[in-house]
Parts: structure tokens; C-alpha cells; sequence
């Protein structure tokens, strides 16, 4: 009894020495700068089409943090962010909003892109790098200032990475099935850049960057297939001269179909028409 | 004794507790809150650069340790746009785009999207693939010297930073295209020309008499490595960037000489130089008739190396063929078209065969294309070669070959580029470069003393 009564006077002070900590002045009004920055007309049309209906924010103004500090890079012309921006809407929102859903995008999504003006070079090596994905939440797109919209294959360019990145990020979602990657795991080789897209193909890969591993490998048929129609991809499969390769390929193609029905009930080959339809149409 | 322990633990806790609500009661040191400071900060910055209405004028070196400067004329504006224009290239337009003042390491000026400033963080710029001239688009606020903002580069802290005073305008939209391009032509004033000499020195004349260095300036670097040959022999060499402006350049990091210092130089038009006067000392950029100083390098001709000299069109251009030379070949092929059977010749080549024959004379062989005969066509030319102060003399002693016998009079003025009275000026140059080309071999230049305009590069084949 004496005790339960000791520890009841001790809980009791404890409690009550927490309360007497408490300073009766209230919390003032915040001090930091909330104002809204001056946004321009680009900002609003960003803001009205991607941050309120995606939550994706759309980063073009430089801060050196975005990108490679080591790097010599720098921001787009403001004129170019717009069209970029457009094609992004187009053939890769639209697409997938209307096979997966209103929501499918605003589920699954980067939540941050990047535009990057300039080329980005690899230092000490002959390659430039289009594009970085970080953590399946933010995009980095560089050259948007060197896109030429008259040239479908100009416009493919970042299209395909960010098809190539958002794969990566459906994966991290649903992972792929493992058979997928004991197709042909024998060549799988971290040097994939001593090697053309067209020696990978005769491999069974689709990309020379399809060759370095499983993961790269399954978003690379992923974006390969969304910035071909059917029948271009067919015809570069139908050019690969060695016949196994060809099966291999087509084995892949039937898995990444599979993946997108069974776990989005996603028809793949509409959504590689609406793509390629809409893509398309941004040729100016 | 476990309950003891408890009990201990509780109390010691009780104490933690009781004195966690004493009260420092601390002065303030600062009067405002940090978000408060920071905000004031950026406002101050800010207030500056939009106080101007006819903007700032911009001394921006990106890398002082490898790179000169570009000029930049900048107008502020309080909705978040600056128009600017710069001699970084003759696209001079004023270019209006983003900037921000924001909060970083320290206040930070951003120019958020592009426009003529990240002409020099472009890694496409021609000769500079991957890097441009290591420039940014972010800079540091360092506080304000004689009416100057002062900013520095957040890679670069040490070598890179950019100077904004008050343009100083009436009409920032006129004034400031007129400057530009005033400023694109004093770059074009230090650059040679066909007549002028390829000897370019920078001389420094004091109480203590003429120093005299080769300027060594790389116009595309906008860099200059002075190089001077001290007494005992052995060569010191300065190093500095160049930024033009309408009156001149200047230089960064100064040039300092025998107890001055040289920052601010003037293009005088009557002598083509560039002065930079100090406490009654003046430094010129200039144009001489001979070197600041003659190497020995002519004295390893005709040895192993140093044996057969080429000079083709095919294997590309290099600053070091000097204009004139270049306009001498033109001349050449242009003359000998005027002679009948003639009117077709190209112009390839020639080569210097630097081993005296058994008569003791030296050959220079010019070679040409003639669309009748597979092989190229070749004039042959005698000299007799003598060496005094690390001068080459060639006297010309004859004719070998029909074809040089043919073009004789076409070819007298590359005749007489060899047989240069004052001598010829020979230095190594290092190995083969050119636009095109590459070589493992030994490069060397032939300059006329007679005529410092011409000067020929080419390569050592054995």
C-alpha cells in the first residue's frame, strides 16, 4: 500500500513538472517568407497542368543542387519548357490515363521532373547522359533546348527516357515476374556500352543498355515498345537475323504485356497505339 | 535493493525535469529572427540590382586561372526578368529571362533561365566541348567595393567571379548593344591580321629600361601565358585572362612587374597596341618586327629529326600559319593559274629539305596537283644555308627542275619568304596540331625576319 501510494506521488509529479514548462505565450504569426513567388505565365500553365491535377512539379528555373554540381550545365530557354512539357501531357499521361484510369497516373508518378537546357557530357568519356531518375520519385531530362519538334525522332528522345524511367518505377510498385530475367541471363554484361544495339539484338536483348541487366532490360522493352508503334517494334525484331534472338525477344514482349494486364489491366498494345498516335501529332 | 534502483532512476529523472525548465533568459544578439535576417538580406540584394534602371554593367571572369572575361550588360527588373546583352559572340540582342535572389551558402544571385550569361556554362562551345568556360549560373553575394557588387562563383570561389557597377546609360537598350559590339571589335584589334607581324610582346618600360615578353595569347581562351627570358636564360612566365571592353581590355588576376601592377589596358589606333600606364611606367601589347627573344633551336637543323619539313594543305590549319602566309599561298596558286598550261595547277604543298646536298645547299620543293598527271607536280628551288645569332639564312642558288624553271616567277614571293634577308626566325613547336589532325611528329615554324608577317607551320617527317 505505501508503496502504490509512493508511486502514485512520483507519477503525479513527474506530469505535473511537465506542465509547469509550459510558457503562456502563444505561438506568433510565422516568420518565414510564405508568400507566393512571382509565377509567370509558364509557371501558372505548369501549376494549372501538372502540380493540381498530378501533384507533379515541373522544375526548370536553376538551383545548382538539382543537378551534377561537377557539371558544366545550364537552364533551358524558358521557350523550350512548354513543349516539352506538352509531349509529356500527350504521350505519356494522356495514354496511360485513358487505358489505366483517372487515377493511375496521380497513384503511380515521378513526382518531380527536371529541365535541364544543355547537354550533359560524361566527363573523360565520349557519351553524353539524357537523362537520370532518381528513387523512382524525380526525372531529369537534359538538351531540352537542342529538341528539334519537326523531327519525330528528336521528340522520341526524351519520351523514351522518361517511358524508360516510369517502367522502373511501375516496377518498384509491382516487381516483374523473376522468370523474366532466366531467359537469357548469360550475357548480361556491365560493359553493354562495347556492344550496338544491333550486336544486343542479335543477342536477344533490345537495346545494347537493354544487355546490363534484368531491370534494365524489362523497362527497355517497356520503352522501346512505347516509342515504336507495333508495327516499327515488329520490324526490328523481324530484322534480327539470329532466329533465336528473335523468339527471346518475343518471349519478353509477351511477359511485359502480361505484367501490364494481369497487374493493371492495362492492354498493352492500346496503349502503345495511343502512344504512338499522340507522339505523332507533336511533330510540328 | 531492485526497487531502491527505481526509485533512484525516477527521482534522477524528476531533477532532469525540474531543470529542464530553467529559463537562460539569454540576450539576443542579433535583433531580428534569422527568417527575419535572411529575408532582409535577399530584400537588400534584391533593392540594389532593381535601383538601377539603366542596369549594370558585368566584368565576369569564369575561371581567371584558364579563361579571360566577357562583359555583360544587365537590367533588373522587380517583376523577375533581366534583359541583358554581352560580347560573349556577335548574337547581341538584348534577351530577356529569370533570375532570383535566394538564400544558398550565403545570398545568391541566380539567373534561373537562360539567356546570354550561360554563354559560358555551355558545353557545346567550339573548342571546348563538355565544359565551355566553366561558368555558372549561380553567384555568391560578397558585399559591395567602391560602388561595385562584387560576386563570386560557387565552383570557381577562387578564380571565378563577376563585378557589377552602374552602367552609367541614359538609353540601356541602345548604349548597351553599342558597347558590345564596340568591345567585339577590340577583340578583333589584338588578333593578327594578314600584314601584321606574327611577333606579338608585351613590353614593360621603367626607370630599369625595356622588359619584353611574348604575349603567347590564345584567342580562344581569351588567355595569355607572357612569357620573358631572364639573363641567366631560364624563361619566366605570367599568366593572365583577358575581357574586353569598348576602350580596351582588362586583365585578371593583375599583372604585377617590378613593383607595379598592371589591371586596365587602352587600344591605341595609331600604333595598333594596347598601353596600361602606372606611376609613369607603361605596359604595351604590341606587334614587333622580331622576337622578345631568339631560341637555338635552329642550330639541331639537318640532324636526325630535324631532317625533312612538310607543310600540306591536307593536313589542316593551325594559328601558327600566320594570315599573311596564308594569303602568300593564295597568291601563288593564283599566280601560276595565270600561266598558260597552267590554268589548272593546285597548289598542295611544299616540303623543306633541311641536309645540305653535296654542294651544300638545301632544297624547298613545292608541290602541286595537275589534273593531267596522277602524280603531283613539283618545283624544285636551291638555298644555301648559314646560321648567326639563331637567325637561318638561306641564299638562293638556283633551279633544279623544269617545273621550277616554269613557275619561277609565280613562286618568287615563296622564293623569297626562304631567302629572307634579315634571316629566318626557326623554332620548335612541340608536336602536330591542327584542326584536323593529330601527329606523334615534331612541329616546327619557319618566320621571315624580313617580312614578320609570314609565318609557316608544319612538321618534321624524319
Amino acid at each position: 500500500m505505501k508503496e502504490k501510494y509512493i508511486k502514485g506521488v512520483l507519477v503525479f509529479i513527474t506530469a505535473a513538472s511537465f506542465w509547469t514548462c509550459g510558457n503562456s505565450d502563444n505561438v506568433g504569426e510565422s516568420q518565414i517568407d510564405t508568400n507566393p513567388p512571382i509565377l509567370n505565365g509558364l509557371d501558372v500553365w505548369l501549376r494549372n497542368n501538372f502540380v493540381t491535377p498530378y501533384n507533379i512539379e515541373i522544375l526548370y528555373k536553376w538551383d545548382i543542387n538539382d543537378t551534377d554540381i561537377d557539371r558544366f550545365l545550364h537552364p533551358p530557354f524558358e521557350s523550350s519548357v512548354r513543349p516539352v512539357g506538352d509531349a509529356l501531357q500527350k504521350a505519356w499521361i494522356e495514354p496511360y490515363t485513358k487505358v489505366g484510369g483517372q487515377d493511375f497516373i496521380k497513384n503511380i508518378a515521378p513526382r518531380q521532373f527536371t529541365f535541364v537546357g544543355s547537354f550533359n557530357f560524361n566527363p573523360n568519356s565520349p557519351t553524353i547522359t539524357l537523362g537520370i531518375a532518381e528513387a523512382g520519385t524525380k526525372i531529369t531530362l537534359f538538351n531540352i533546348d537542342y529538341l528539334d519538334f519537326s523531327d519525330i525522332n528528336s521528340i522520341k528522345q526524351p519520351l523514351k527516357t522518361v517511358q524508360h524511367e516510369y517502367g522502373h518505377i511501375l516496377n518498384q510498385n509491382i516487381p516483374f515476374d523473376v522468370t523474366y530475367g532466366q531467359i537469357n541471363p548469360q550475357d548480361y554484361t556491365a560493359q553493354w556500352f562495347n556492344r550496338t544495339d544491333e550486336e544486343a539484338r542479335e543477342l536477344g536483348y533490345i537495346t545494347a543498355y537493354g544487355s546490363s541487366s534484368e531491370g534494365e532490360d524489362f523497362v527497355e522493352m517497356i520503352s522501346e515498345m512505347l516509342t515504336n508503334s507495333k508495327s516499327e517494334f515488329d520490324a526490328i525484331v523481324e530484322g534480327i537475323s539470329n532466329e533465336r534472338a528473335r523468339q527471346i525477344i518475343r518471349q519478353k514482349e509477351a511477359l511485359v504485356v502480361e505484367y501490364y494486364l494481369t497487374n493493371f489491366g492495362i492492354d498493352f498494345y492500346e496503349l502503345q497505339d495511343l502512344v504512338d498516335k499522340a507522339t505523332k501529332a507533336l511533330v510540328n | 535493493m531492485n526497487r531502491k534502483l527505481k526509485y533512484i532512476r525516477l527521482i534522477i529523472l524528476l531533477l532532469l525535469v525540474v531543470y529542464s525548465c530553467n529559463n537562460d533568459n539569454g540576450e539576443d544578439l542579433f535583433s531580428a529572427s534569422p527568417a527575419e535576417r535572411i529575408a532582409q538580406g535577399n530584400a537588400e540584394v534584391l533593392n540594389l540590382l532593381i535601383s538601377e534602371p539603366q542596369g549594370y554593367k558585368a566584368d565576369y571572369f569564369t575561371k581567371n586561372d584558364e579563361f579571360g572575361g566577357f562583359t555583360f550588360y544587365l537590367k533588373f527588373n522587380s517583376d523577375g526578368t533581366v534583359g541583358m546583352t554581352s560580347d560573349f559572340d556577335s548574337e547581341t540582342s538584348i534577351q530577356s529571362s529569370s533570375f532570383e535572389i535566394r538564400l544558398g551558402t550565403t545570398t545568391e544571385l541566380v539567373f534561373t533561365t537562360r539567356n546570354h550569361i550561360q554563354k559560358v556554362s555551355d558545353p557545346l562551345a567550339e573548342g571546348l566541348i563538355g565544359t565551355g568556360f566553366k561558368g555558372t549560373s549561380v553567384f555568391q553575394y560578397f558585399g559591395s567595393e567602391e560602388g561595385a557588387l562584387i560576386f563570386r562563383d560557387v565552383r570557381n570561389k577562387d578564380t571565378g567571379f563577376m563585378k557589377l557597377t552602374p552602367s552609367g546609360f541614359s538609353n540601356f537598350e541602345t548604349q548597351s548593344i553599342e558597347k558590345v559590339e564596340a568591345s567585339l571589335e577590340q577583340r578583333e584589334n589584338i588578333l593578327p591580321t594578314v600584314n601584321s607581324s606574327v611577333f606579338q610582346l608585351l613590353t614593360v618600360e621603367n626607370a630599369n629600361g625595356l622588359s619584353n615578353f611574348d604575349f603567347n595569347y590564345d584567342a580562344l581562351r581569351l588567355f595569355s601565358k607572357p612569357q620573358i627570358t631572364l639573363s641567366d636564360g631560364n624563361i619566366q612566365e605570367y599568366s593572365f585572362g583577358l575581357n574586353f571592353n569598348e576602350s580596351g581590355f582588362i586583365i585578371s588576376p593583375a599583372f604585377q612587374y617590378e613593383g607595379e601592377i598592371y589591371e586596365t589596358f587602352v587600344y591605341d589606333d595609331s600604333t595598333n597596341s594596347f598601353v596600361s600606364q602606372v606611376n609613369g611606367t607603361t605596359a604595351t601589347v604590341y606587334y614587333s618586327d622580331t622576337p622578345s627573344f631568339f631560341k637555338d633551336d635552329v642550330n639541331g637543323l639537318g640532324a636526325l629529326g630535324r631532317q625533312t619539313f612538310i607543310s600540306f594543305l591536307e593536313d589542316g590549319t593551325s594559328p601558327l600559319t600566320s594570315p599573311g602566309f596564308n594569303a602568300l599561298l593564295d597568291t601563288l596558286e593564283s599566280n601560276v593559274n595565270q600561266i598558260v598550261g597552267f590554268e589548272n595547277w593546285n597548289y598542295l604543298g611544299y616540303a623543306y629539305l633541311a641536309v645540305p646536298n653535296a654542294t651544300g645547299d638545301v632544297r624547298v620543293d613545292l608541290f602541286f596537283e595537275n589534273p593531267n598527271n596522277p602524280d603531283p607536280e613539283r618545283a624544285i628551288y636551291l638555298f644555301t644555308p648559314t646560321v648567326q645569332n639563331n637567325r637561318l639564312f638561306l641564299r638562293f642558288t638556283g633551279v633544279t627542275n623544269q617545273t621550277g624553271f616554269d613557275l619561277f616567277e609565280a613562286l618568287v614571293p615563296m622564293i623569297q619568304f626562304w631567302a629572307s634577308p634579315e634571316g629566318i626566325y626557326y623554332v620548335d613547336e612541340g608536336t602536330f596540331t591542327s584542326d584536323i589532325a593529330e601527329y606523334g611528329n615534331s612541329a616546327a615554324t619557319f618566320t621571315s625576319l624580313s617580312q614578320s608577317n609570314l609565318r609557316t607551320y608544319g612538321l618534321w617527317i624524319n
